[in-house]
């Protein structure tokens, strides 16, 4: 019994077995969800009875479904997007002091951050409705830039303070205006950054819920408010079905991501 | 200063989003909800009323809808910092090589859509769902258990949500405890036990707190999982607002419903980044 | 290639003047650092010049064109930075060209300045590595290879060298001193460090709140200095306060000093500065009628000198260094010494405030 073990602090063995307890908790309901989705019964047991891919056919070649994926994705890249221009002009006019009350400003472009969704939601629900844009493709744009632009602030901002001011001066003086500057050093230094905002720009719009369905028409909509709507009514293997794609498609994105930049650093 | 109006410049596209879509309908629901409904006829648009608000206080109905969704809240937090703490540990102190694999399964499921996962949990808790088909064949019950349409179901449901905040709040703050601290109590006699809840555990207030303030916050404010765990009788603030508006279109009452929502959680926050800063002062 | 002239400069900041009706003149080829303590406005300068920074009162030319109006990539300026700045997603080859694609060079004329300016800073073959590969010196000159590729016409140094360890800075000090020499740019060096400033400049700006103290060669500086800041920061100087008497000064009962130059009236205070290096010590028996006596109160060994803090009549204290291998200077505590200053060597000034 050294001093080195006493002072390592490391969790034992129960503490580290009720962690990973809790862990597997967290799968629990996404293998869940991925095993109904081969059952060939309408409820799940353990052993499954029976495999079949049938779920997974009618959900590809059910229109509603496809039109539902189709829509949310649009959505989500289109809203990405324009948060990420808009973002990163406004975080780097507040990161580098080009007008006062940085701090105030900076609060108040993450404020959508602090409001339920629900009230975002029946507010621009009573707005819109309003001034007669309840209903429009382009009205859901902006509401999903509302809510994802905070994350893409975030990483903006936290990026820009995060590098040396000094490079994009180097720049200046060596003979580049300040756009070229920014293009050519600031850019590639905040990039992994950005993806990381910009991939949770894209999870929360592809998720939304509470804001999207006090907006969204007959026509518009998303996958998340298909399967709302779809569960409320009963549950089908259809809809773990559509689950399984998704949380195959986030696995995907989410390995990628990480290869590509090593973005678990910036969460 | 050119600085100035290229600043500008580039804030305004933003600013002006925000203000158009965001900043006015909010300020928009306060008229609203100070205005009286009728059935069947909609918003009377002369003549103001605070029966909207009253209501939220009175109501008997009103009360216990808010109540339940404070009483969640407190739940929910503190059934996420019980479990978040160890993964949080295991994830700082343990075996370095574990690190990212846990990170990415604590990640993970955030990433997944929240409807997915609440209809997992559908799946999981139904009375033919998977534990009562589970624990039935196993013998251990006889009939189903209710896990499901109920606070119950509502409980695992948002803690299994809101747990990944929690436990990267808290590795944050983990990971800033200075080791030195730990190991000067260790010469200084301290148990291991000792050690953790005298100086690693209130090291860690600012992580606790400030996941704590954020789960207790998206609690209250969850209208997905409630909606879909809770079914339509157990209703917390943010459904009832959801019913209010789609299908009793009593929207000055949604709007008094929601304007309160809103100004708890803003408070909430407010004064949590206040005390952090005083308490950062003092550190 | 271009003079510099600042007239009338000035900066507030919220009400803190940091630099105040500054007048300066660089000539063409000239290097002159802008010396003094953090905080005296010689950043302030050196960013207003480069265009980071706008006056808040006076011009700036450069080569007699007004460019205080002018941004800084219109200024045809090079600036080399404390943090070196270099960009860490480029290769030191890119870096390098970074100035010269901003005049549109392209191609082999691009290809073959760029080599020139690294052979210059002798980085040769350096030009596929990253930043992160090479050491703080190479960093540094990469820095120094990209301000002058572009033949800019004015270069300036924002403390280039404090970022580097002692004997690191020694061999850069050379270095630039070198290149500065081979090239013949007109430069503003700013530093705090004195003795870079002094080996390095053609003149000096020695700076304190805002204002020149004094402008002047290292060697004026050094020797005549003008204010009392001066005499205090540069060198390692005493300071002994004193009445004047006709043409000496009395320091204390009986203990008179004979500057060679007095131009302060008769029984004005004044401060009276003394190097540390320019105190002789004579042993009892070598004593001159003109030598004041004092006792060795402390002994410092430190490698090529010795320190002796010596005490005098009336108690004060002065600090003196002697070089080790001088084998008459050495006693020890308890002694007594005869101080032999030569009248050159005492500065007078008179006491302020």
């Amino acid at each position: 019994m050294g001093w080195a073990g006493m002072t390592d602090q490391k969790p034992g063995f129960i503490v580290s077995s009720f962690a990973l307890l809790v862990v597997f908790f967290l799968q629990l309901p996404v293998i869940v969800v991925v095993l109904a989705s081969f059952s060939e019964t309408s409820y799940l047991t353990i052993p499954p009875q029976g495999w079949t891919l049938d779920w997974f056919r009618e959900v590809l070649t059910d229109n509603t479904y496809l039109n539902a994926i189709k829509i949310s994705l649009i959505l989500a890249v289109s809203a990405t997007c324009l948060s990420l221009v808009l973002g990163v002009a406004a975080s780097y006019a507040i990161a580098r002091r080009m007008v006062p009350g940085s701090e105030a400003l900076a609060s108040f472009l993450m404020a959508p951050l602090a409001i339920p969704a629900v009230v975002i939601g029946v507010a621009m629900l009573q707005y819109f409705s309003l001034v007669g844009l309840r209903g429009g493709f382009v009205t859901l744009i902006i509401a999903h830039v509302v809510i994802t632009v905070p994350y893409i602030v975030r990483s903006a901002l936290a990026s820009l303070s995060g590098m040396d001011v000094a490079m994009e001066e180097a720049a200046r003086v060596l003979g580049a205006d300040s756009f070229t500057a920014f293009r050519l050093v600031t850019l590639p230094l905040i990039k992994p950054g950005l993806v990381a905002g910009a991939l949770f720009s894209f999870v929360v719009s592809m998720e939304n819920v509470p804001v999207t369905i006090f907006l969204a028409g007959a026509r518009q909509t998303t996958l998340p408010i298909l399967i709302f709507t779809s569960v409320e009514m009963g549950v089908t293997p259809g809809v773990a079905a559509v689950s399984t794609l998704l949380i195959v498609a986030t696995l995907v994105v989410l390995l990628l991501a990480e290869r590509w930049t090593g973005f678990h650093r910036f969460v | 200063m050119v600085n100035l109006r290229s600043g500008l410049l580039l804030l305004a596209p933003l600013a002006l989003v925000l203000v158009a879509s965001f900043a006015i309908p909010l300020i928009m629901l306060v008229p609203t909800s100070f205005r009286e409904y009728s059935p069947g006829h909609g918003i009377i648009t002369d003549g103001w009323t605070i029966r909207n608000y009253l209501n939220i206080l009175t109501d008997e109905y009103y009360r216990e809808v808010v109540v339940r969704t404070a009483w969640l809240g407190i739940s929910v937090t503190g059934l996420c910092l019980l479990l978040g703490y160890p993964v949080a540990y295991l994830i700082v102190r343990g075996n370095p090589r574990w690190r990212l694999p846990l990170v990415m399964l604590v990640i993970f499921p955030l990433m997944l859509n929240l409807v997915v996962r609440s209809f997992g949990w559908i799946v999981l808790l139904s009375n033919r769902g998977l534990i009562n088909n589970l624990l039935i064949d196993i013998g251990l019950i006889e009939r189903p258990l209710k896990l499901i349409f109920n606070l119950t179901g509502m409980l695992i449901g948002l803690t299994h949500i809101y747990l990944p905040f929690m436990v990267l709040m808290l590795v944050a703050s983990l990971q800033n405890v200075p080791r030195d601290v730990e190991a000067a109590a260790a010469t200084l006699g301290s148990s291991r036990f000792h050690i953790f809840r005298a100086i690693t555990l209130p090291l860690t207030a600012p992580g606790i707190i400030s996941g704590s303030i954020l789960v207790f916050v998206l609690t209250i404010s969850a209208l997905v999982t409630p909606r879909m765990l809770g079914g339509p009788v157990y209703q917390v603030m943010a459904t009832l607002i959801y019913d209010e508006y789609m299908q009793l279109l009593d929207w000055p009452s949604g709007a008094a419903l929601s304007f309160s929502l809103a100004f708890a959680t803003v408070l909430i926050i407010w004064l949590s980044s206040r005390m952090t800063k005083r308490w950062a002062g003092l550190a | 290639m271009s003079d510099l002239s600042l007239q009338r400069l000035a900066k507030t900041y919220d009400g803190h003047q940091a630099v105040r009706d500054v007048n300066l003149t660089i000539e063409e080829g000239e290097f002159v650092s802008l010396l003094g303590p953090s905080g005296c406005g010689k950043t302030t300068i050196l960013r207003m010049v480069a265009g980071l920074i706008t006056p808040t009162g006076g011009s700036i030319r450069i080569g007699g064109r007004d460019v205080t109006a002018l941004p800084p990539n219109k200024r045809n300026i090079g600036l080399v930075f404390q943090s070196y700045a270099l960009f860490p997603h480029m290769t030191v080859f890119e870096n390098v060209a970074f100035g010269l694609r901003r005049k549109k060079e392209r191609g082999s004329e691009l290809e073959s300045r760029v080599k020139e300016a690294l052979a210059l800073v002798r980085l040769d073959g350096y030009g596929e590595r990253y930043p992160r590969q090479l050491s703080g010196g190479q960093q540094q000159r990469v820095a120094m290879a990209r301000a002058i590729a572009p033949r800019p016409s004015l270069l300036l140094f924002d403390e280039p060298l404090s970022n580097l360890d002692a004997k690191l800075r020694d061999e850069m000090q050379i270095e630039l001193k070198r290149l500065q020499r081979d090239l013949t740019i007109t430069t503003l060096f700013v530093t705090h460090d004195q003795t870079e400033a002094l080996s390095l400049s053609d003149r000096v700006c020695v700076m304190h709140d805002g204002i020149i103290q004094q402008y002047d060669t290292p060697e004026e500086v050094y020797r005549r200095p003008k204010t009392a800041f001066v005499a205090s920061f540069i060198g390692k100087p005493n300071q002994l306060s004193g009445v004047v008497k006709g043409q000496s000064v009395e320091i204390a009962d009986g203990v008179v000093l004979k500057p060679s130059s007095l131009e302060a009236a008769n029984g004005q205070s004044v401060d009276v500065f003394i190097r540390q290096e320019a105190v002789s010590l004579l042993a009892q028996g070598n004593m001159s009628c003109d030598a004041i006596a004092a006792t060795i109160a402390l002994r410092s060994f430190s490698g090529a000198q010795i320190q002796y803090v010596v005490r005098l009549s009336n108690g004060s204290e002065l600090v003196v260094e002697a070089p080790s291998a001088a084998s008459a200077m050495n006693f020890e505590p308890g002694d007594t010494v005869g101080l032999d200053i030569r009248p050159d060597d005492m500065i007078v000034l008179p006491r302020e405030g």
